[in-house]
């Protein structure tokens, strides 16, 4: 897999020197797609050619189905987000910069926020971006967000207590392309700016209103509706009942006023969504293609079989059955070469993330064990990372040691992040086990010998004679999940540990490991795989305050450590010259402390036809196909 | 008949509302919470709130099902909570195409497997009965998603022949636009369709075959193309009848693999997913609607065999 990331890299590197090397329009294609040398290219590649189809692989029965970005949980997923709205609708800011985490401020409408009263107030100024109703995109059009928002948080699937828009106190546009935000405390900078901010995007004033039938408003109108809590509730009522007319969405007047590099021409009741180039899209990328359009597929089987029977490359001059941007399913992984024969580029893509199994702090049968930090670590001395990346993960996978993962390169992980507190040791585990009163039985039930909370006692709340058994329940469908999970059972029969494997699916996983109290029906479950990472999307800050914080809504574990709090909440209010010390610090607490297990984070192989250019995976799943472009021959 | 056909309907009804009510409640005994399947886990408790109360699950289940009838009887199947778009539209939508996919397959079965099962019947422990006999015992055996990949890896991927998906229009005249794109999928149901077609059909035909009256015409003389056509074939057709009959319902059902290899979002995935991912109003309208072309689906053969067999009298 080095070589897919080497790949990727080589392709930067060529694509300036075809850009030096070519014609006028190649120096004008290259120039525009990537000033810092982005995307993929090859020795011996064609000049960039204009125009021409690139057709973009949807994910399994997962087609576009809400075109309103201000989108409930019910229809979050990144088809609806990151490779449909964003297209349409810029957001404030771009995160993902050419394959790293930070912003790029190149794809974004506001310049880098200012922070000023220690913290308390946000300045953004917006470049000038206009919207296709000929409007300029303007501070009012921020504050038409930050309203509907206000006034709708239950509808919202990014609204986290406390969180934005409760942490907003007041907004002002001192001028047309100047907000300000006051905030009600001070908080970390790069916090607010990756988790907040990025919750943000500018809608038309052309939206305000609450029924088809009355003229679209104008952005300099008095006391428009969402000026008001109750008028703000009613025009979201009205888009999104708008929203719910899924076949009329290419033709309405709502949504074809956009202000991102395409428009929708067209999206079927089966999900192919067909994009033009936006005319009057002001942005800093105009797109290159005269189409773009995303193929729904009802499995990763019939996606694989078009993209093995198809061609490998496109461009205008070519017609016929084509993936341009695909993906290879995990159970297909042994065909890269096949497919590296057809002329695909394949690129490995690790969104920013962590990956691990959910143990249940509070199952009033396995919760005492799971709290002793000694069996913690010896149960994640029984997960083998490094040999299900190979063994199960076709290689794609990256391990998790830390909160703050190491992969894919971002500013805020530490060297600890790269480093194993917990390698896998079967001895370890063993050692630990026992040192702590168990007796240990191989391939048998290894039981509490010696109850009690002294240090070299089991712990407080496991009886004598307590057996080390759980049930894991775990998502069907994903082969390195069924792989790592009947191992990990494997290797924990060696110290005595049965784990009873409950496959299910991903909406049961969903809907039963919830945080519960201990007492109630809900908490029977003991041990949990998502089969899906933890993906730092919206919040694109790598703080813990939504997983690991006592009471968050992503702490379904009910863990609950108040040193961890203090140092989570260090992360979201620490100034800025010391954000990156209370975010190490957090990371070092929680990589040791387990309030999980870390796993693998799977990574995907992305397939790229062989004359393709301007694709770079995006660390938040972001897709900008305004920024791909064919090339001849 | 009417009278028999009126108390056919009316059973119908009943059992229709008896599949709703049985699917509504086994749905409602999953455990977990509904709003989180739906929301995930990051929803707020106020989001999960509004879930409820937009969609009723704050209500009484008995009310809630209750309402469910009553939009079924206006004809109102519910709004997904995964596809944004009603069920009525979904399914609307799909079943045409199902109708085409694994209508075609069925009829095209039939074509092969009624005189292939006679001249089974006719060739009895021949070398052509034997031939044939293997060939459907191997195809009947072979899953169906095994010979639609043998078929997309041989004629799609091996030898660039024919396209690996269906063709991917909105609309039946689409799909028939597209008749190469066709062949994969229809192929696929045919033969597992042929395989166990031809087997009750050669066994009927075998019985038919030894029936005293099929000796009588044969002793006067009427030529063998007429005592198939005219007495073996009819009298053989009634189990076959039944077969069809119960294959009705798996026009929307048994699609499920096809669509899902080549790449036809039909009914039986639709409803697959919609299990998997708790979406309980495609699950209830696609449950009434499978419970009603099942119904009918017998209704029909029924009426086929008083058709088929003179003797038989509905009063």
């Amino acid at each position: 897999m080095t070589s897919d990331i080497s790949a990727v890299s080589r392709f930067r590197g060529h694509r300036g020197r075809t850009a030096a090397l070519g014609a006028a329009l190649a120096l004008i294609l290259a120039a525009c797609a990537s000033p810092g040398g982005s995307g993929s290219g090859s020795p011996g590649a064609g000049p960039p050619v204009r125009g021409g189809t690139a057709y973009f692989a949807e994910q399994p029965l997962t087609p576009p189905t809400y075109i309103f970005p201000l989108v409930s949980g019910q229809y979050f997923t990144v088809t609806n987000t990151s490779d449909f709205q964003t297209l349409l609708y810029r957001p404030l800011y771009w995160y993902g910069d050419r394959g790293d985490t930070s912003v790029d401020y190149r794809l974004s409408i506001g310049n880098p926020p200012v922070y000023s009263d220690g913290g308390r107030v946000v300045t953004i100024t917006l470049k000038h971006y206009a919207w296709s109703d000929g409007e300029t995109v303007s501070a009012r059009d921020v504050g038409f967000w930050i309203n509907l928002v206000k006034a709708n948080r239950a509808a919202w699937a990014n609204y986290v207590p406390g969180g934005f828009p409760d942490n907003v106190v007041s907004w002002r546009a001192p001028g047309p392309a100047t907000l300000q935000l006051r905030l009600n405390a001070s908080y970390n900078p790069f916090w607010f700016t990756y988790n907040e901010l990025s919750q943000i995007t500018p809608l038309p004033i052309a939206w305000d209103r609450t029924s088809l039938t009355a003229p679209a408003p104008s952005p300099t109108a008095a006391n428009l509706p969402d000026t008001t809590p109750a008028g703000a509730r009613a025009v979201y009522a009205f888009l999104n009942g708008q929203a719910t007319k899924v076949a009329s969405y290419a033709t309405s007047p709502i949504w074809s006023v956009v202000d991102g590099p395409w428009k929708l021409a067209g999206l079927t009741s089966d999900g192919t969504a067909t994009f033009v180039p936006n005319p009057s899209y002001s942005g800093p990328q105009k797109p290159h293609l005269a189409r773009f359009v995303e193929l729904p597929f009802t499995s990763a089987a019939a996606e694989f079989a078009v993209l093995r029977a198809g061609q490998a490359s496109g461009g205008p001059a070519t017609s016929g059955q084509q993936i341009s941007v695909g993906y290879v399913p995990s159970n297909d992984l042994p065909q890269q070469p096949a497919l590296r024969s057809q002329g695909y580029q394949l690129v490995r893509d690790v969104p920013f993330g962590f990956d691990y199994l959910e143990p249940n702090f509070n199952n009033p049968k396995v919760g005492p064990v799971f709290r002793q930090l000694y069996f913690r670590q010896a149960f994640q001395h029984l997960i083998d990372q490094t040999g299900w990346i190979h063994a199960y993960y076709g290689g794609l996978g990256v391990p998790t040691y830390s909160p703050v993962p190491a992969q894919p390169p971002n500013p805020y992980a530490n060297a600890n992040a790269s480093v194993d507190p917990y390698p896998f040791s079967v001895p370890a585990a063993r050692a630990l086990l026992a040192a702590h009163g168990w007796t240990i039985v191989p391939d048998g039930h290894s039981t509490c010998a010696r109850p009690g909370p002294a240090a070299n006692q089991c712990g407080p709340g496991i009886r004598a004679g307590q057996a080390l058994d759980f049930t894991l329940m775990y998502p069907s469908g994903l082969p390195y999940a069924d792989g790592s999970m009947t191992d990990l059972q494997s290797v924990a029969r060696q110290v005595g540990i049965e784990i009873a494997l409950d496959r299910v699916t991903a909406g049961t996983i969903t809907a039963t490991i919830l945080s519960c109290a201990p007492s109630s029906a809900a908490c029977s479950w003991e041990l949990g795989n998502y089969g899906a990472a933890w993906l730092f999307q919206p919040d694109h800050y790598p703080s813990g305050d939504e997983i690991f914080q006592t009471g968050a809504q992503g702490n379904v574990s009910n863990f609950s450590d108040p040193a961890i709090d203090k140092l989570i909440i260090a992360t979201t209010r620490a100034p800025a010259a010391g954000a990156q010390a209370a975010l190490d610090a957090y990371a070092d607490q929680v990589r040791l402390q387990l309030p999980d297990f870390w796993q693998p984070s799977p990574g995907t192989l992305v397939t790229v036809s062989s004359n393709l250019r301007g694709f770079v995976p995006n660390a938040y799943d972001f897709i900008s196909p305004e920024e791909w472009y064919f090339t001849r021959g | 008949m009417a009278g028999y056909l009126l108390r056919r309907v009316a059973q119908a009804a009943i059992v229709v509302l008896g599949v709703t009510a049985v699917t509504f409640i086994l749905e409602h005994l999953i455990p977990g919470s509904l709003a989180r399947a739906i929301l995930g886990t990051r929803a707020s408790a106020a989001e999960v709130a509004a879930f409820n109360r937009a969609n009723g699950l704050d209500h009484p289940l008995i009310e809630q099902y209750l309402v469910f009838l009553g939009r079924l009887a206006r004809g109102d199947l519910g709004h997904s909570y995964r596809l944004n778009q009603s069920v009525d539209s979904l399914v609307l939508r799909q079943v045409p195409n199902d109708v085409v996919l694994v209508g075609t397959a069925l009829l095209l079965a039939l074509a092969i497997a009624i005189p292939l099962g006679i001249m089974q019947a006719v060739n009895r422990n021949r070398a052509v009965d034997h031939a044939a006999t293997s060939a459907a015992f191997a195809l009947y055996s072979m899953p169906s998603y095994w010979l639609a990949i043998l078929l997309i890896a041989g004629l799609s991927i091996g030898v660039h022949a024919l396209p690996p998906e269906a063709p991917q229009a909105a609309s039946v005249g689409g799909l028939l636009a597209d008749p190469r794109a066709l062949v994969l999928p229809v192929l696929t149901l045919t033969l597992v369709n042929v395989a166990l077609f031809s087997r009750y059909m050669r066994s009927s035909a075998i019985a038919t075959l030894a029936e005293d009256y099929v000796r009588v015409a044969r002793a006067k003389g009427l030529p063998t193309r007429l005592v198939l056509g005219r007495h073996v074939l009819r009298n053989s057709l009634i189990s076959v009848t039944t077969l069809v009959g119960l294959s009705f319902p798996a026009v929307l059902t048994s699609g499920l693999v096809v669509e899902y290899v080549f790449n036809v979002p039909g009914v039986g995935l639709t409803y697959y997913t919609a299990a998997v991912n708790a979406d309980y109003p495609v699950e209830l309208g696609i449950t009434v609607l499978v419970g009603i072309v099942t119904v009918l689906g017998n209704l029909l053969a029924d009426v086929a065999y008083a058709i088929l067999d003179p003797r038989v009298r509905y009063d």
